[in-house]
């Protein structure tokens, strides 16, 4: 079977498509690139531009459906929910850190 | 039904469903059009069904977790006692949502059958918000 990436990390279906781009870097988050992807910094261009394209499909989405709805979105309220969603996270995972540690003594 | 997974995105979390619950919403987002008053109201509400879909990932489940899903649901209806004063078992739609939030181990599940999905998922860790506390936090009300 063909593997799904070609030997620099990309997409095979992407590989006739791919564009060569010269593009300044402020040099932290050049760091910070060569920090988080050491090997194949092109990657870690792709992916974090991908989640952001995603994202932003995603914020859009929620703003033509405020808009559907006749709702305004507040800021101030997404702010407080973030608090208690990341509370929420917080405690499960500590929960599920727990459980595996007493799985592993037992 | 809508899980929330520990991937961070948008308020730290994104929103994924399940096959079952994108059939379930076109059937009731499918029977508003048909009463809609409106040819305005219909574009409005299968506009609002599109974009739901960009906000909220579908995931979808390999043909054995499928299986499991409807075994782990006939399972959960012979443990229920007979004389059960529960007004209704878990649903295979149920049991689809239920594997989707064992496959993205979901932090939070925002449904109304909070029972249901505690007998279904007895080993997973996860906090559930009802549709009404779910629409509190993003500032419906």
């Amino acid at each position: 079977m063909e593997p799904e990436q070609n030997r620099g990390g990309r997409p095979r279906r992407y590989a006739r498509r791919t564009v060569a781009k010269s593009v300044p870097l402020d040099p932290a988050i050049y760091d910070e690139l060569v920090r988080r992807s050491p090997n194949n910094i092109s990657r870690a261009v792709n992916d974090l531009l991908a989640d952001a394209l995603e994202q932003d499909k995603v914020r859009e989405a929620v703003h033509e459906m405020a808009r559907l709805l006749d709702v305004e979105i507040d800021t101030d309220v997404s702010a407080k929910a973030a608090a208690e969603f990341e509370a929420i996270f917080q405690r499960v995972e500590r929960r599920r850190a727990d459980r595996a540690a007493r799985s592993a003594v037992a | 039904m809508v899980v929330l997974d520990a991937l961070p995105v948008q308020l730290g979390a994104t929103l994924v469903t399940s096959g079952a619950v994108v059939v379930e919403a076109a059937q009731h987002t499918s029977s508003y059009l048909r009463q809609a008053p409106s040819s305005w109201e219909r574009d409005r509400a299968a506009a609002f069904f599109s974009w739901f879909f960009v906000a909220v990932r579908l995931h979808e489940l390999a043909a054995p977790t499928v299986l499991a899903a409807v075994e782990n649901v006939s399972r959960c209806r012979q443990d229920m006692a007979p004389g059960s004063r529960r007004r209704s078992a878990p649903t295979v739609s149920d049991g689809l949502t239920a594997e989707v939030l064992r496959d993205v181990q979901a932090a939070i599940l925002i449904s109304d059958d909070g029972k249901d999905f505690g007998a279904l998922l007895p080993d997973c860790d996860f906090e559930q918000l009802s549709v009404t506390e779910a629409l509190r936090l993003a500032g419906a009300g």
